[in-house]
């Protein structure tokens, strides 16, 4: 038994996103202060509408706790990466390089904010691609609420197949169906995706008068890394969709600049420096961009050579749950919480990049005396705040999901919506999912079999159903304020999270309305 | 509140040395309000939730 599914309930389970909704797109509010008045109004509704008691509420923070040292892990991790290449200059030098490969803004935008956040998505998680390239937009001259902004919705199609398919790999586990029945839908639901992501891109940067000139390229562009992740995701290969998509898409860029008409544009308004002046004078592209070739390199070797993730995940952390219920019957089992894989975790990878990278650019002398004093301010610096308002969010989404107030909402839209338009709204129920917890893994542990569920029911086509769970939640993750908090770290919009929201909020139901409306026309199709 | 009473106040919420506790606090509190659910010592965890929930509002005071 759980809490009657009626509007009110509804409402009231609801009140928590709302009010971090309201804060940070309504009064610009921070992600600490959004997160923490959406954790408080969290508990009150848990404690006094939902019927959880003290212990219930005491496992869940403890849960929340556990995986927001997972998410800090990352976070802490990619900013010291990033100050580390920042110092030794790669940040400035791609700004600069860029321009020389190519003057027209579009391309230069849907290189970095769309072609090469997905090709990172593919083996980093959590927020990493977007506090990667965010900061590179910024150096070629966008703004930092538009760098985020690019970035995420870059990253909105690339989820899913992303961070070596742990999303999908979990749609799998919880649905019991296998790759060869999820995959082909979940392919075509993100490639649809990847083509209003990749213009939403172009346009952030550049305006509606770059609509016509990213058109093409998009398209292009757009197709090529459906069909490779299609081909890589139905062949077995569904750990590297995202990363097979991205270095296709990298690939036929890069041609691209070739023809003339994307060589010529007007010049940037990036100012470049003179060599006077110029920090980075005699250093080498090719081995300042060293960093982000070993963090390809660590991710894929600790990824796929066997014996090395084997012996890597030998230390795990982890607390054993008991099983806790609210008062109106909601049963959370016991189980293990998160589970932290101290030597072979993303984070880690990210450190031993850092850490390599460190000792190179101090042996060419990239590094120069006191940098890492300044690495270390700047990091601390970025990561407290974004740490702090993480906390809450994650606090925020386990309390809602151990009373039962997310799965209520899930099955408030599922139940009350019949069968010829439960198409329209699974990818919904996938990206709110994702949205409150700021994870498409969260979004399908939670909802997966809910959707299964309905789906059978309602004698719709299971696999359909799940992917337009999985490509909502890919879209919806992106947009989450816990992720909007990591991209926003790293180009100085601490505790201006609210901007970034209010910017990427409404261009982020496009590719949500893409995913729904393609599932529609696949369902009526047969 | 004075000008000067209103500064202070306003270098306290960006004080970085502050949100440092803040968050070691809010991290460290939940695994002792895990220990104290293991050996089932009910003050201490009451103690400890309270002091979590305190931690949170003043969080958003800082903002």
């Amino acid at each position: 038994m759980t809490m009657s599914s009626n509007i009110i309930n509804w409402i009231l389970a609801l009140s928590p996103v709302l009010v971090v909704l309201v804060m940070m797109l309504g009064f610009r509010a921070g992600g600490t202060r959004a997160g923490g008045m959406g954790w408080l109004s969290a508990v009150i509704v848990a404690v006094v509408f939902f019927g959880a008691g003290f212990e219930l509420m005491a496992v869940a923070h403890i849960k929340a706790i556990l995986l927001s040292l997972d998410v800090f892990y990352i976070i802490w991790m990619a900013l010291l990466l990033f100050h580390v290449a920042d110092e030794a200059g790669a940040i400035r030098m791609i700004g600069r390089a860029l321009p020389r490969l190519t003057e027209d803004r579009v391309m230069q935008s849907l290189l970095i904010g769309w072609l090469m956040v997905t090709f990172i998505q593919g083996t980093g998680g959590f927020g990493v691609p977007v506090a990667v390239c965010a900061p590179i937009l910024m150096a070629i001259g966008f703004t930092p609420i538009q760098a985020v902004a690019m970035a995420s919705l870059g990253d909105t199609w690339a989820v899913t197949f992303g961070s070596l398919g742990t999303s999908f790999k979990i749609l799998m586990a919880v649905t019991g169906l296998p790759a060869e029945v999820l995959a082909p839908y979940s392919a075509i639901l993100l490639g649809i995706a990847s083509f209003p992501s990749g213009m939403l891109v172009a346009l952030i940067g550049n305006g509606w008068k770059s609509f016509k000139r990213a058109l093409l390229p998009v398209l292009l562009l757009s197709v090529v890394m459906s069909v490779v992740q299609y081909v890589l995701v139905t062949n077995g290969l569904w750990a590297l969709g995202s990363t097979g998509a991205g270095l296709a898409g990298l690939a036929v860029g890069l041609l691209l600049l070739r023809l003339p008409i994307y060589r010529n544009q007007k010049q940037t308004n990036v100012a470049l420096e003179t060599e006077e002046t110029d920090p980075d004078a005699g250093k080498s592209l090719w081995l300042v961009l060293i960093c982000y070739a070993l963090l390809i390199l660590l991710a894929f070797g600790t990824n796929l050579i066997k014996p090395v993730d084997l012996l890597l995940s030998h230390i795990k952390i982890s607390l054993n749950f008991p099983e806790v219920s609210t008062r109106f019957g909601w049963t959370t089992p016991a189980r293990p919480g998160q589970a932290i894989n101290l030597f072979g975790h993303p984070g880690a990878i990210l450190f031993y990049t850092s850490f390599i990278s460190i000792i190179i650019y101090r042996c060419v002398g990239y590094l120069k005396p006191g940098s890492m004093k300044r690495i270390l301010n700047n990091v601390a610096k970025s990561g407290i705040n974004s740490s702090l308002g993480i906390l809450t969010m994650v606090g925020l989404a386990s309390i809602m999901l151990h009373s039962g107030m997310t799965y209520l909402l899930a099955e408030g839209l599922s139940t009350s919506i019949g069968r010829d338009f439960y198409p329209l709204v699974a990818p919904v129920i996938g990206a709110l999912g994702a949205f409150i917890t700021g994870s498409n893994t969260n979004s399908n542990v939670l909802f997966g079999a809910l959707q299964q569920g309905s789906a059978e029911l309602l004698k719709l086509s299971v696999p359909l159903i799940l992917a337009a769970q999985t490509a909502g939640g890919s879209v919806g993750s992106v947009l989450a304020p816990a992720k909007v908090i990591v991209g926003c770290s790293t180009v100085g919009l601490s505790g201006k999270e609210g901007d970034v929201m209010r910017k990427i909020i409404g261009y982020g139901l496009i590719p949500i309305a893409a995913v729904a409306l393609a599932t529609w026309i696949l369902h009526l199709i047969g | 509140m004075s000008a000067k009473e209103n500064l202070s106040l306003q270098n306290l919420k960006k004080s970085p040395g502050l949100r440092v506790v803040l968050l070691i606090t809010q991290i460290l509190l939940p695994l002792g309000l895990y220990a104290a659910l293991r050996w089932s010592n009910t003050a201490a965890a009451a103690l400890i939730a309270v002091l979590i929930v305190t931690g949170m509002i003043f969080l958003v005071w800082l903002g």
